[in-house]
């Protein structure tokens, strides 16, 4: 390089550098941005997940991926009233439970829910909107008296 | 310890961001990029209290985010090369009247952006009384006119007198 009369505290060898970490980054932002669309970081097509046998009730629909204080919804439906592992419940903040169960019973290691019903025939659907109150990975297990336990995990980020 | 924790993660990534995205998104030319400054303060709000609107929340994010400010400082002063990394250096980008085309397109800095600098700086009408131009570390743009060149701004005369 040509001698300057400029005092200046120009590299040449960083700036190259810099730049190709740069361009490296954009990648990297486009990525998450894409991540973000497709729901990978909650809300959308790869965070939507079902769970317990298609066609039969019990059926849970909840997000594979959840935010910290992020209101997320849990869907189940169900024949007849049904239970909620406590561990689950008490990492969660519930904002409301629509329709709202008819009675609420406790156990140690489960909260039972049932509902008064118009067509006790007919299968309802229950909708959690729920918070997470607590990062990573959560587990979680619904059960009712005519079937097998449905085990989901969630992952919410911090 | 949440409080802490947050201001922390979110002071790093927006650092981070914006030594990734260059130089120009913190000169504040346009509206554009006034707009981005902006509305990234917004963001970062609710992020930073979370739900907790007491004052000594409040507290602990402000010492938090000085205490990484005057530890960045301290570290910046012992370490050259992390002052690099993290201050950027300055870039020559015109030299004798003649833009140094591969360097302003990887910066992202157009003609017309160092000749607007020229205008407002130092008065100039022309690329060719710039002598250097720089890209400084803060994304503006210092002009030393040519020998001959210099104009003050608030007298310079663009020749309208003509019409």
């Amino acid at each position: 390089m040509e001698s300057k009369r400029i005092e200046i505290n120009e590299d040449l060898l960083f700036q190259r550098r810099s730049w190709k970490v740069q361009r490296a980054a954009w990648a990297v932002m486009a990525l998450l941005i894409a991540g973000g669309i497709l729901g990978l970081f909650g809300s959308g097509p790869l965070s939507r997940a079902r769970a317990g046998a298609s066609g039969q009730p019990p059926v849970l629909e909840y997000s594979r991926f959840a935010r910290f204080q992020a209101s997320t919804i849990l869907r189940v439906q169900v024949q007849q009233g049904f239970w909620i592992a406590a561990e689950y419940l008490e990492r969660m903040q519930i904002e409301s439970i629509t329709p709202e169960p008819a009675t609420t019973e406790a156990a140690t290691d489960r909260v039972s829910y049932t509902f008064s019903r118009l067509e006790p025939s007919q299968p309802i659907t229950v909708t959690f909107r729920i918070k997470p109150q607590h990062i990573g990975v959560l587990r979680g297990r619904i059960g009712s008296s005519e079937s097998q336990t449905i085990r989901f995990s969630q992952f919410v980020y911090p | 310890m949440e409080s802490v924790v947050r201001a922390f993660a979110i002071y790093m990534f927006v650092l981070l961001a914006f030594r990734l995205t260059g130089k120009r998104s913190l000169a504040q030319i346009t509206p554009f990029d006034f707009v981005l400054l902006l509305i990234m303060g917004e963001a970062t709000q609710q992020a930073l209290l979370g739900d907790d609107f007491s004052v000594t929340n409040a507290f602990l994010v402000i010492l938090t985010l000085m205490t990484l400010d005057i530890c960045l400082a301290l570290i910046k002063g012992r370490s050259r090369r992390l002052e690099k990394w993290l201050d950027d250096v300055p870039l020559i980008i015109v030299e004798n009247g003649r833009p140094l085309k591969d360097r302003m397109a990887k910066s992202q800095v157009d003609e017309e952006d160092v000749l607007e600098a020229g205008r407002r700086l130092q008065g100039l009408e022309r690329m060719e009384q710039i002598k250097y131009a720089v890209l400084e570390r803060s994304g503006g743009i210092s002009i030393i006119p040519r020998a001959g060149s210099e104009v003050s701004p608030a007298t310079g005369d663009a020749g309208l007198n003509e019409l």
